[in-house]
C-alpha cells in the first residue's frame, strides 16, 4: 500500500509549491522559446515538454521537502518517497493537461 | 528468540568506505519495558538504531518487525505497522505549526481527540506557532506529545535527552514510562548515564561495532568491564 501526504497543511503546501514551480519552469520555458522565436529559431513548447516539464517541478518540489525538514515527520506517517512525489505529479500533470490540451484542438 | 520480540536486529554488520562501524551489533525491543543503548561517540549507537527502523541497509544480519523478517521494510512501512523513530534532531517539520503536526497525525492513522496529548506535553501555548522558532526543549516536548498522541507499538529515540534542560527531562520520562506501562516496546540511546540508568529497564552497551546485554541497571552497574571502559568510578544509582 502507498501513503500520500495526508489532508491538510502538509498536502496544501505540497500543492502550492508544485503550483508556484510550475509556473516559474513554465514561464521560463515560454521566455525561453520567445527569445529563440526572435531570433529565428524553432523551439518546442508544446506536448514534448510536458515531461522535461514536470521531472523538473517534481525533482525541485521534493527537494525542497528535504531541504525543509519535512522528510522525518512523513516517515513517521508513513509516508514513503513514492507517497511523497504524487501530490506534485498528480497536479504537475493536471496543469499541463490544462496548457497543453487546448493546442492538441 | 529475539526475533519474538516486537522489533530486533540480529548480527548487525555495517560499514562506511573502509570503516566498519558494526561487525556483531544485536538489539530487540521488550514490550512493556525501556532498552536503552548506551556507548561512547562513534560506537555505532544511531546507525544500528536507523537499521533496525528500516532507514539505513545492513551489510549482513537480519531484522525483524512483530516476529516477522524485515529485512527489506522501510520506516513508512514499519511506520504504518505502529513504529515510531525519533531521530535526534525531533520528528517535527520546522516551517509547519505544532497544530498541523497534530492535524496530520490524526488524519493518517485516524486517531481521536489530540487535547490529552496536548495537555500532558504542555503545548496550548504555542499550539499556532511554527516549530522552527521554539526552543529546543519546547520542540522535543512537541516531537513526544506527537509520540504520546500515536501511542506506538515501538517507540525508537535516538539520543532523546541531547540537549534538553534538566527540567525538560522528567515529563519526557514519564512519556516513555506511560507507554512503556501501555505494552510498547521503547528504544532509547543516550549518554546521559545517570538519568538513563533510572529511566531504564534494560541496558544494552554498544561498544567496538558489538553490543552487550548487560541486563537491568543494577546488573550493567555491577559489570566491572561496563563500569571501567565507560561509565567510570563516580556513577550511582542512589
Amino acid at each position: 500500500m502507498i501513503a500520500g501526504l495526508p489532508r491538510g497543511a502538509f498536502l496544501r503546501s505540497t500543492l502550492l509549491r508544485t503550483a508556484l514551480v510550475w509556473a516559474f519552469v513554465r514561464a521560463t520555458v515560454a521566455g525561453a522559446s520567445a527569445g529563440l522565436a526572435a531570433a529565428g529559431l524553432d523551439a518546442d513548447v508544446g506536448p514534448a515538454s510536458a515531461i522535461p516539464v514536470l521531472l523538473v517541478v517534481v525533482a525541485v518540489v521534493v527537494g525542497d521537502q528535504y531541504r525543509r525538514g519535512e522528510v522525518p515527520f512523513l516517515r513517521n506517517l508513513g509516508v514513503g518517497p513514492v507517497g511523497m512525489l504524487l501530490p506534485a505529479i498528480g497536479l504537475g500533470v493536471a496543469l499541463e493537461l490544462l496548457l497543453l490540451a487546448p493546442r492538441a484542438f | 528468540m529475539p526475533s519474538d520480540y516486537p522489533l530486533a536486529a540480529e548480527g548487525i554488520g555495517k560499514s562506511f568506505g573502509s570503516l566498519d562501524v558494526l561487525k556483531s551489533a544485536s538489539m530487540w525491543a521488550e514490550p512493556g519495558r525501556i532498552s536503552t543503548l548506551m556507548g561512547r561517540n562513534g560506537s555505532g549507537k544511531t546507525t544500528l538504531l536507523r537499521i533496525a527502523v528500516g532507514e539505513l541497509r545492513p551489510d549482513y544480519g537480519a531484522l525483524h518487525f512483530g516476529g516477522r523478517s524485515a529485512d527489506r521494510h522501510s520506516l513508512p512501512k514499519l511506520a504504518r505497522a505502529g513504529l515510531m523513530f525519533v531521530p535526534q534532531r525531533g520528528i517535527c517539520a520546522p516551517h509547519f505549526t505544532v497544530r498541523s503536526h497534530f492535524r496530520a497525525m490524526a488524519s493518517a492513522y485516524d486517531l481521536g481527540d489530540p487535547a490529552p496529548a496536548i495537555d500532558a506535553a504542555r503545548l496550548e501555548a504555542f499550539l499556532d506557532e511554527p516549530v522552527r522558532v521554539l526552543s529546543g526543549g519546547e520542540r522535543s516536548r512537541v516531537s513526544f506529545g506527537l509520540v504520546h498522541y500515536r501511542r506506538p507499538t515501538v517507540l525508537v529515540a535516538d539520543e532523546p535527552l541531547a540537549g534538553l534542560a534538566p527540567k525538560d527531562r522528567d515529563p519526557l520520562f514519564r512519556v516513555f514510562r506511560d507507554l512503556a506501562e501501555a505494552g510498547c516496546a521503547v528504544v532509547t540511546s543516550g549518554h546521559d548515564a545517570i538519568d538513563l540508568l533510572r529511566l531504564s529497564d534494560v541496558i544494552i552497551w554498544s561498544v567496538a561495532g558489538t553490543t552487550h546485554h548487560l541486563g537491568s541497571p543494577r546488573e550493567a552497574l555491577e559489570h566491572a568491564q561496563f563500569r571501567r571502559e565507560y561509565l567510570g568510578p563516580g556513577v550511582r544509582l542512589d
